[in-house]
């Protein structure tokens, strides 16, 4: 999947203690979330985004120390 | 001041306390998502130490962001709440003890004065505290300190049960009627806010206890 802001492909991520997350934009939201729960993906998304400079709005989606970022990223590149 | 008061009044002070946990929770987790996206915009983040005047590494700010949002604050926060949620019980059994004090001791018979069978409840107290309490009052508020002190270090399952066990004696209290639907029947419990109805709180300061005397307003 695109990041419609930046146009780069969407990269998850990681942390080795907080485990793999994805930044997006809030417009694109609901259709990667759509994608994630196509493939019962687990995550939890922040309750609030942040929006620089008047740029559309961040959110963070979570996959918690169990998220397998390959496997996520793989997913979302699928999804085109 | 009735126990419905005081009860009233700890919640309240508990209930500021998690609200303003929340809050900082909140800004905090903000205020590191937005430090990530200044780091992930790659935007220059100048940090100095005044005492040594050098210029610190912004380091990898973005990951240890994601890191301290859902790990280390998630986990203070979480531990910040256990704390409250150990005032609140704790504190609502002190206040329980002091105004039905003879809920210490389970097998006490209120009605005759006596004890019902031969095990021995003991409260144990130092002797030089018990020699520095004057007068009964003060003795009483010794004792409830030790139980609610040894309750400290008991688990938290161990608290309910305590509490339990000394309400369900009080039979205007029985659980069936705290089971029941309220007034809030239908209505949406409000995040953060307790659903017990006051009319039982309202109970618990109102109704006689079993100690004509009631200790609550001897301490007073």
């Amino acid at each position: 999947m695109i990041d419609e802001m930046t146009k780069d492909g969407l990269r998850v991520s990681t942390d080795g203690i907080a485990g793999p997350y994805l930044m997006v934009p809030v417009a694109q939201l609901d259709a990667v979330l759509a994608v994630l729960d196509r493939h019962k993906v687990r995550y939890w998304v922040d309750a609030d985004a942040i929006s620089l400079d008047n740029e559309p709005a961040i959110t963070v989606i979570n996959f918690g120390r169990s998220g397998q970022a390959a496997r996520i990223q793989a997913i979302l590149d699928e999804a085109g | 001041m009735p126990l419905s008061d005081d009860i009233r009044g700890l919640a309240d002070q508990v209930l500021d306390r998690v609200d303003e946990a929340r809050e900082f929770y909140v800004h905090s987790r903000q205020a590191w998502r937005l430090v990530q996206q200044l780091a992930r915009k790659g935007r220059p983040v100048g940090i100095v130490d005044l005492a040594t005047k050098r210029h610190l590494p912004a380091g990898d700010l973005e990951s240890r962001a994601q890191k301290y949002v859902t790990v280390q604050l998630a986990e203070s926060t979480f531990r910040d709440l256990s704390s409250l949620l150990e005032d609140w019980i704790l504190g609502l059994i002190r206040l329980w003890l002091t105004a039905y004090p003879e809920d210490m001791d389970l097998n006490f018979d209120p009605a005759t004065g006596q004890r019902r069978g031969k095990k021995q409840e003991e409260v144990q107290i130092p002797l030089s505290r018990l020699l520095h309490l004057r007068d009964c009052s003060a003795i009483l508020g010794g004792l409830i300190e030790r139980v609610v002190r040894d309750l400290t270090y008991e688990r938290p399952d161990r608290w309910f049960r305590y509490i339990d066990s000394r309400l369900s004696r009080h039979k205007y209290l029985a659980c069936k009627e705290i089971k029941k639907p309220g007034p809030h029947r239908g209505g949406r419990a409000q995040p953060g806010r307790t659903t017990l109805a006051r009319g039982f709180i309202g109970k618990a300061g109102t109704e006689p206890g079993p100690n004509p005397a009631h200790p609550a307003k001897a301490f007073g």
